[in-house]
């Protein structure tokens, strides 16, 4: 009966885990009666050791501060997009509280703009949150909102024009949360 | 104000609103840097050796590890697929440097230099000094066959020699997984020749 060699390839498969189950006993099989196949393997074994060894011998240690460095790069392109972001996001509520303010008006009085004493200069703090949390790390964001817009929202604003325009800051923690509010008009 | 479907304090729930966007974002962003560290730590060494196996010196093939993992930041950032981060890597850090080859920026393509740490491949511990010169020979001539070898070998080898499947090296490379075998064939064919 002639022998039937597997190919090269498939050997190469079978030294790499690449052949599929319910091809690998029969190649097994082979092997283990093949010289020829069992030594066509082992060189490509050996070959394959001589290969890792000369790939492992190509590391190097990085270089000092390496890892430091892209922190502080991705830091640096982190902040550029959290700025474009926060842009498009102000965008977004100016959007978002216009049309509430457009839909939810005309189903009942404007609600009494409370506390003015509030009104500006003073954060106000989120109702998750607290102002006398750690500032260390904190952002403030500014955003500008319509005024119907944020006393439907249940916030404090000075009276003044329904259509007029809010400018208030948002600061945003170390952690990302989100802890104040501070009107600028 | 309870919610009456979880019984959830609303006010307590920071992760609506406008408010709940701002904190999901930066909390986002924040994750992502954690997550580039942690597998720039875990893949830089592998990533490193398979640029220097693309013929770019030390200093180059930090260059592309640092801008491959910006990228990778990025590519967290916006939400993407997070499926075999590793390969992704390779994948992109492939690009930059076949891209940098093309443009001209750099000198690419510079043999293949001996790894400082590789020893003699067939170097036999109990040899003595006429084996051991023999042995110092093969290596040579493998390490001379290797920089002669296409582009496309090398990238395979390499790829090959840090683990990955024959599946994601041609996702890695952008061909086929029948194509990867028959290169990886060619290549070991090439280099056992060597050292018959």
């Amino acid at each position: 009966m002639k022998c039937e060699h597997p190919s090269a390839e498939l050997l190469l498969r079978r030294l790499d885990a690449e052949v599929p189950p319910d091809e690998l006993a029969a190649l097994d099989e082979h092997m283990a009666d093949c010289g020829e196949c069992k030594q066509q393997y082992d060189k490509l074994r050996a070959v394959s050791v001589a290969i890792g060894e000369y790939s492992a011998g190509l590391l190097e240690p990085p270089p000092a501060g390496q890892r430091r460095t892209l922190v502080a790069a991705i830091d640096g392109r982190a902040a550029a997009r959290r700025k474009s972001t926060y842009a498009t996001l102000a965008v977004a509520a100016s959007v978002i509280l216009t049309a509430a303010a457009v839909f939810l008006m005309p189903k009942g009085p404007a609600p009494e703009p409370p506390a003015a004493d509030v009104a500006a200069g003073a954060f106000v703090a989120l109702p998750y949150s607290t102002v006398n949390l750690s500032a260390e790390g904190a952002v403030v964001l500014q955003v500008e909102v319509p005024r119907s817009a944020v006393a439907l929202a249940g916030m404090p604003v000075n009276n003044g024009p329904a259509d007029g325009r809010v400018k208030a800051e948002v600061l945003v923690g170390a952690d990302g949360l989100a802890r104040a509010i501070r009107f600028l008009n | 104000m309870v919610d009456n479907e979880t019984g959830e304090d609303k006010a307590l729930a920071p992760d609506t609103g406008f408010a709940g966007v701002l904190s999901r974002g930066l909390r986002e962003a924040t994750d992502a840097a954690a997550q580039v560290v942690r597998l720039f730590d875990e893949i830089r060494p592998g990533l490193f050796r398979y640029l220097r196996w693309h013929g770019s010196s030390a200093e180059e093939a930090d260059d592309v590890v640092q801008e491959t993992f910006l990228r990778l930041h990025a590519h967290l950032q916006t939400g993407r697929s997070q499926e075999n981060l590793r390969a992704w890597v390779f994948r992109v850090a492939g690009n930059l440097i076949r891209d940098e080859r093309k443009s001209g920026r750099r000198r690419f393509n510079r043999p293949l230099e001996t790894g400082t740490g590789a020893r003699d491949a067939w170097a036999d511990p109990g040899a003595g000094p006429e084996e051991l010169v023999l042995a110092r020979e093969s290596t040579r001539r493998l390490h001379a066959a290797m920089r002669r070898l296409p582009v496309i070998e090398r990238e395979c080898l390499a790829l090959r020699s840090e683990g990955f499947r024959y599946r994601e090296i041609g996702g890695i490379l952008g061909i086929g997984t029948s194509t990867v075998a028959d290169v990886l064939r060619r290549a070991l064919e090439t280099l056992a020749r060597e050292l018959s």
